[in-house]
């Protein structure tokens, strides 16, 4: 850092613009001296909590991955899903490519849904990422742009969603966090959106990570009135803990809703369970049978929504299903392949 | 912003979304099979194929 300061100061001439630099100079070696962690990034505040619960683990219907990896740089997928009470059977190809400093991935459905995610690494803390979802549906698509900055005590991220020069509309999105000591970080977003051009909004969120040795807590206050807060322990090297509550303080409906998740490893299995205040349990259960055979039992019940008759008319799905995954590894040539079955008990409409 | 430019911009958008649709997979399976080390044969694309 000190060549830097010493570049600095012997480009700049006038002693204005002399003191000025010298101000910054002594900020940044001040900063140094505290030597503080980055904090994360924002997008990531809740990431540990949200491995604790299983909401991306429960599944309805049949469905097989493959994956070939072809070779250390290319992978394709091909995936099949088909049965499920909510979704039409669907053919899914997916190819992915892992070079040095970028990586692409994109997946391709029969309905021409494609879904495209590109990163790019300038450096090792400067990464550019672009996501498109394009569909032959109009006004379907999504494009985002997203500029990811990681400093040594602080995060930067810029991310624009559907940005439109003719008709000057999108959504504009600015954070930035920063460790203040060496447990607390403090971080601040903003959401500009412009959804028509005659109309414009603007909402501020602050959050406040506090992360110790072994558990973090986080909360998260929004402009337009929810509260987040989360708080993740890690009891030892197999069993972690996360729970979440939300708060919704809205001018029409207030609504809260507190989530308790845990997962437990053992020697060939793991478990993980949740249950949250509108009375859904589930649990996974992912049993090692051989190191290249797994099977997996998920159950999922709402038990409040059975009892609930003086709203809207709605399906509850009692669903448990399967799932056998195959892992067949070569040197270098790796080959996945992941079969998921399930089956709905049945489903109770009022 | 003329209204002519307006539609020029607006077709340049069209036709490069449709490009993206339909040539991102070609493409990213282009680099893996040009850049790729070692280089891989096509018919292990197929599943279950050898």
């Amino acid at each position: 850092m000190a060549g830097l300061g010493e570049k600095v100061l012997s480009k700049s001439t006038p002693s204005t613009s002399w003191s000025l630099s010298s101000l910054l100079n002594g900020i940044s070696e001040y900063r140094e001296k505290l030597n503080l962690p980055n904090p994360g990034t924002f997008e990531g505040l809740h990431r540990e909590v949200k491995a604790t619960f299983l909401t991306n683990q429960l599944f309805d219907g049949g469905r097989a991955d493959l994956t070939r990896v072809l070779s250390p740089n290319l992978q394709v997928t091909h995936s099949f899903t088909m049965g499920s009470a909510l979704a039409p059977p669907m053919y899914n190809f997916g190819a992915a490519y892992i070079g040095t400093k970028s990586f692409l991935h994109g997946t391709i459905d029969t309905d021409g849904t494609l879904a495209a995610r590109m990163n790019y690494a300038w450096n090792a803390k400067n990464v550019t990422k672009i996501q498109a979802h394009i569909t032959s549906v109009p006004g379907h698509s999504m494009l985002q742009l997203e500029q990811d900055y990681q400093g040594s005590d602080y995060s930067i991220n810029y991310k624009t969603i559907n940005p439109s020069p003719v008709e000057n509309t999108g959504i504009y999105i600015l954070s930035y966090i920063q460790s203040v000591t060496q447990k607390l970080a403090l971080g601040v977003e903003t959401v500009y959106q412009k959804p028509t051009p005659d109309s414009e909004e603007c909402f501020k969120s602050l959050v406040a990570k506090y992360s110790g040795k072994n558990y973090i807590a986080t909360v998260q206050w929004q402009e337009i009135g929810t509260i987040q807060a989360s708080y993740f322990q890690k009891i030892n090297e197999k069993v972690e803990f996360g729970t979440e509550l939300q708060i919704l303080v809205g001018r029409e409906r207030r609504d809260a809703l507190c989530t308790v998740g845990g997962k437990f490893d053992f020697r060939t299995s793991t478990l993980r369970g949740q249950v949250d205040t509108s009375g859904r349990v589930c649990v996974v259960i992912e049993q090692k049978i051989t190191p290249a055979l797994s099977f997996l039992i998920t159950g999922d019940i709402e038990h409040m929504k059975l009892f609930t008759f003086f709203s809207k008319p709605k399906t509850i799905l009692l669903a448990n299903s399967m799932s056998i995954c195959y892992v067949d590894c070569w040197p270098l040539l790796a080959e996945h392949i992941k079969i998921w079955c399930g089956h709905s008990i049945g489903s109770i409409e009022f | 912003m003329r209204e002519e430019t307006k539609e020029k911009i607006t077709k340049a958008i069209e036709i490069a979304k449709t490009i993206v649709h339909w040539g991102f997979i070609p493409f990213i399976l282009y680099l893996g099979f040009t850049r790729s080390n070692p280089k891989p044969s096509l018919i292990r694309m197929i599943p279950l194929a050898a």
